[in-house]
């Protein structure tokens, strides 16, 4: 992003098919072998309808938008996540974020911005994240 | 157990010692993560880029600091964690309820990192729409080896014993 972000402002979405393969990167690319992410009887036998996705994949993906949405020398500095559903195998998890605003904090030029992760069950996620954008 | 007992209570706030992590932080396992998310960003990889920045240089990741922390799952070595020292062991299951990391500084190949870990608060014994447990928060904090902090983890979760099968209510 070149131009200067503005309260309020929607950012474009970015999404991913949440495959079975996915889920099977997520366990090597988070080392998360927690059984319910990768063992669907385990899943069921915690109450979930399959495998679903962990915290730190969902950590990765708002990592990328950030700096998608920011710049590729972007710094994220916070990020905050709460779990308010589950992402299963089989479904689409999108990104949208809107601008919360821009701030001067310790010398860094903070943007914050609101971050909701949904499937087609609904959100998944909702998460701030807060940004340094590189000095000028 | 409905409420939390004397000995759990004496557990919070208490700060573990440091853990090393069993891996460098190394630019193999940052492709995996960055491949699980597809993500591009050529400042994690590509030194004739990161080097032009104002962050001098390739850096894995900031969200990666509690995979650099995962053990080996082989060969297992059963190991005491501030969550099995509650032994809340009437409560076999654990989800995410929110996490909260702040990034000091980058992550940068070849640092090993160490972190230490405290229990920030435990719940009384709560029903939620997954059975009925307690709600635990614990602080991990992350150096390198140089003893600087590069980042802290606020973790809160819900560890719980499911409704039986059909009787969610």
């Amino acid at each position: 992003m070149t131009r200067a972000p503005e309260p309020g402002e929607a950012l474009p979405s970015i999404s991913l098919a949440l495959t079975r393969r996915r889920s099977v990167q997520a366990v090597a690319g988070t080392r998360d072998y927690y059984p319910v992410h990768h063992d669907e009887d385990v899943a069921q036998a915690n109450g979930a309808r399959t495998i679903f996705f962990n915290t730190m994949f969902f950590q990765a993906f708002i990592g990328r938008t950030a700096c998608e949405w920011f710049g590729n020398d972007a710094f994220l500095r916070r990020l905050d996540v709460a779990m308010v559903g589950s992402a299963y195998i089989g479904t689409r998890l999108t990104a949208e974020g809107v601008v919360k605003g821009r701030r001067e904090a310790d010398g860094r030029d903070l943007v914050d911005v609101d971050v909701t992760l949904v499937t087609e069950d609904g959100p998944v996620v909702r998460a701030s994240f807060a940004v340094q954008l590189p000095p000028r | 157990m409905p409420v939390i007992t004397e000995r759990q209570r004496a557990l919070i706030g208490r700060e573990s010692e440091p853990r090393d992590a069993p891996y460098v932080i190394n630019d193999a396992m940052t492709h995996f993560w960055c491949e699980m998310v597809e993500d591009a960003n050529p400042i994690y990889f590509d030194p004739s880029y990161a080097r032009t920045t104002w962050l001098g240089d390739t850096f894995a990741p900031p969200p990666m600091l509690l995979t650099w922390m995962i053990a080996p799952v082989w060969p297992e070595v059963p190991r005491e964690t501030a969550i099995s020292r509650l032994a809340l062991d009437d409560c076999p299951a654990t989800v995410a309820v929110n996490a909260v990391q702040e990034y000091m500084i980058p992550l940068r190949y070849g640092d090993r990192l160490a972190s230490t870990t405290r229990i920030d608060s435990i719940s009384d014994e709560k029903t939620t729409r997954l059975g009925t447990g307690h709600f635990v928060s614990t602080v991990d904090t992350f150096r390198n080896q140089r003893g600087d902090v590069v980042g802290t983890h606020t973790f809160t979760l819900f560890i719980y014993r499911p409704h039986p099968a059909g009787g969610a209510p």
